[in-house]
């Protein structure tokens, strides 16, 4: 046994040697001078070993004494100073703890302050301990304010919720329970507390502010109630896609609007397959796969579908496709609307249109419908292709006012905006064909749907006929006046002014001897001279009137004038003329008949007008010759103006109209009279002859 | 007989090592259990030293370097988890 001790010795001063050469190559954190204390203590322990080890091996006696000194000396010292060493190890890692521990307290309390969450430590009798900056920020209360204040009496103000909370507060289960908490200006706010018992007294209190999430909520919840008012109240079935799962969503309105039954109604593509027409499916899906694989976002498309019923369906679809960043598209919102009614209306309506575009072609009345918007000419029947001398096609090119002469475009345009949306009266107008002949017609209008758009219909009622026929009958009429009136002129001229004439020149023959005759005698002979000089004067005069000689002799200007100084001398008028006709003569009716028209307007203002002042003005324009009368005197009742009133107005249309003139008459009882007549001169190719 | 000086050894260790051990109590030190078997290795080794002078010398020869070394033995342990830490 004895053998071991050196062994063990060995195994001991090794073991002592190893750990001094850890003390020494390894940094701990033993501080130097425990490390030194230790060193020491390593040596004294290999020493001993050491002496130990030659001590069995009886090399000399010394090792004893040596090993029985360091024992007696260095135990209690090296029992000591690694007892010293690690009490104050143990001292340093006390502070290090305690570091540590302040530090982590210092992290919590950031924690505390900065989580958003409302933090509350409190203790069993509701008395608050502490807040966090949360809880300051949402109720408004400081950590010094809330020492002094019961929490639950304070932030609660309704019984029921403070009897709930009072209950709550004792509860340590994790569970959460929301409370309407009022803040310290006096808002409610929704919260939604947890409580952590901390130990037997101290609590922590967790609570989350749902105020906004409540308005959210609310939010929504009004938004989703009013979407599904919107797709109650809507003709549409409103869906949503997701075209990646292929999973579809519905509003309600397969069931009112398409007539499907609730277990019938699918939610993917499949099924919409199969109830989709089957003539109509696969120009559906091709066009929706352009459009999906396009840029485009709107996609718009009509299809059937066949309810379990076996009705079709006519649906007008319209969607918007969700695209991704890549473009792709990920899902397709959108409406489909019942459209079978629109379409059955439409063909109705399209047959009707039909019907009636047969009768307004065939018809013997010459029609055309017209765009008031563009008074493009849309369509043209037969019978007015036939009077305009137009083909169909030329018809589509024109405009309502190419069928105007120009110098009535604007009153045209007039008409039309006038009466816009209600039918025009039937006014007459003038023509133009496309080979240039004038027509006279009458034309009446009224709006119109026609191809789904706002248009004009006309009918033309070719009038030339007519109006030639009246106008030769009144050109009759007026060269049968003028015969008489020359030859009652002549035969007043030539035959009893031959015999007036004759007559005073017998009288004056005896001029001499009736001289012998008594005083009395000769005054009656005297004053039958008289008479008779006078019945020659009136009668030349009665002749002139009739006939105006002047007027075929020396023209429109001289013969004018001539009634002007006549008819000056004769009244207070005073008198101004106006012309620019010179010498140019024109037709004889023309010349007559303006003529005769300054004739009774004259004796009009001198009988009625009670006018001071007269104004005359003849004047040639390029195609057209006017003449304007105005007076200044009291005016009178245009309307009611005819033959029996005196005036003449009658006569002087039929002559106007004779002329193929317009007259215009202005009248006002403060402004006088005045009066404009516009007579064409210059030639213009005519459907009728110029008379 | 005893020898004096081990004799004397052991009573200050001894000593040294209940009024130690009493101070950590007190106190609530935690000692590693390596240095604490270490000390305790060199007094147990200080009571074998002393008892083998009366009996059983062979045996508590032995014991004594066994315990000796044990100590060394903890020692180098003691070192090589505690003092080996990293600052």
């Amino acid at each position: 046994m004895n053998n071991l001790i050196p062994l063990i010795n060995l195994v001991a001063s090794f073991f002592a040697l190893a750990g001094i050469f850890l003390l020494i190559i390894r940094r701990n954190r033993l501080g130097r001078k425990n490390t030194l204390f230790l060193i020491f203590g390593g040596v004294i322990l290999f020493l001993i070993g050491g002496f130990n080890l030659l001590e069995h091996l009886d090399i000399t006696p010394f090792f004893d004494s040596a090993e029985d000194f360091l024992i007696l000396v260095f135990y209690p010292i090296l029992i000591f100073a690694i007892y010293n060493t690690m009490i104050q190890q143990e001292f340093r890692l006390r502070k290090e703890s305690e570091e540590e521990m302040e530090q982590t307290n210092l992290l919590l309390t950031a924690i505390f302050d900065s989580i958003p969450v409302l933090l509350l430590q409190y203790e069993k009798e509701s008395k608050t301990i502490r807040i966090n900056k949360e809880f300051e920020r949402k109720l408004g209360w400081t950590n010094e304010e809330i020492q002094s204040v019961n929490i639950l009496e304070t932030f609660i103000q309704d019984n029921e919720e403070l009897v709930r909370a009072q209950k709550g507060v004792r509860k340590f289960d994790g569970s959460w329970d929301e409370y309407m908490v009022t803040s310290k200006d006096g808002r409610i706010h929704h919260q939604r507390w947890s409580r952590i018992a901390l130990d037997e007294n101290i609590s922590i209190g967790i609570g989350l502010d749902v105020s906004d999430q409540r308005i959210t909520e609310e939010a929504l919840i009004k938004q989703q109630r009013r979407f599904e008012y919107i797709s109650k109240s809507t003709n549409d079935v409103l869906y949503e896609w997701d075209l990646v799962h292929d999973k579809a969503w519905w509003s309600r309105g397969w069931e009112t609007h398409f007539g499907f039954d609730q277990e019938h109604i699918g939610n993917n593509f499949t099924w919409i397959k199969s109830v989709i027409h089957p003539d109509d499916f696969e120009e559906l899906d091709k066009h929706f796969e352009e459009v999906k694989n396009s840029d485009h976002t709107h996609w718009f498309h009509e299809y059937r579908l066949i309810n379990p019923a076996g009705d079709v369906i006519y649906v007008w679809d319209k969607g918007y496709f969700i695209r991704d960043s890549d473009k792709k598209a990920i899902g397709l919102v959108g409406a489909m609307v019942n459209i079978t009614e629109e379409k059955k209306a439409d063909s109705l309506l399209r047959e009707s249109e039909e019907k009636y575009k047969l009768l307004f072609t065939k018809s013997p009345l010459p029609k055309c419908i017209y765009d008031p918007a563009t008074l493009r000419i849309i369509e043209m029947n037969e019978a007015a292709l036939e009077l305009y001398g137009y083909t169909k096609e030329e018809s589509e090119e024109l405009s309502i006012l190419d069928l105007f002469v120009e110098e009535d475009h604007e009153r045209v345009i007039e008409i039309i905006q006038k009466y816009r949306n209600t039918a025009s009266p039937q006014l007459e107008w003038k023509h133009i064909t496309k080979d240039g002949t004038l027509l006279t017609v009458e034309i009446s209008g009224k709006q119109m749907k026609y191809l789904g758009n706002d248009y004009r219909m006309t009918i033309f009622k070719d009038i030339t006929a007519q109006r030639k026929a009246e106008e030769k009958a009144l050109s009759s009429f007026v060269e049968g006046e003028t015969r008489e009136r020359r030859r009652l002129a002549h035969d007043l001229h030539d035959g009893l002014g031959q015999l007036l004439a004759a007559s005073n020149m017998n009288l004056d023959a005896i001029k001499e001897r009736i001289k012998s005759m008594d005083p009395k005698s000769q005054e009656l002979f005297n004053n039958g001279v008289n008479y008779l000089k006078q019945a020659m004067t009136e009668t030349r005069n009665i002749s002139h009137n009739l006939m105006p000689r002047v007027v075929e002799d020396n023209g429109l200007k001289t013969s004018i004038q001539n009634l002007v100084d006549s008819f000056s001398k004769g009244s207070d008028l005073e008198f101004s003329f106006y012309e620019n006709i010179g010498d140019e003569r024109f037709s004889q009716k023309i010349e007559l008949n303006i003529y005769r028209i300054v004739q009774e307007c004259f004796n009009n203002i001198v009988k009625h007008a009670e006018a001071t002042k007269v104004s005359i003005q003849l004047i040639r324009d390029r195609m057209d010759l006017i003449l304007t009368i105005e007076d200044n005197g009291k005016g009178f009742d245009a309307a009611k103006s005819d033959d029996s009133s005196g005036i003449g107005i009658t006569g002087i249309k039929t002559r106007t109209f004779i002329m193929r003139g317009i007259i215009d008459i202005e009248t006002n009882d403060e402004r006088g009279t005045m009066m404009t007549i516009c007579v064409p001169v210059s030639a213009t190719k005519t459907k009728e002859s110029d008379g | 007989m005893f020898e004096y000086p081990e004799v004397i050894s052991l009573i200050l260790c001894s000593i040294l090592y209940v009024f130690l051990l009493s101070l950590t109590r007190q106190y609530q030190f935690k000692l590693p259990g390596f240095w604490l078997a270490c000390i305790s290795f060199l007094v147990l080794s200080e009571v074998f030293t002393v008892l083998e002078d009366i009996f059983f010398y062979g045996l508590l020869n032995i014991l004594e370097h066994l315990s000796f070394a044990l100590a060394c033995i903890c020692f180098f342990f003691a070192i090589l988890k505690f003092g080996g830490e990293n600052e």
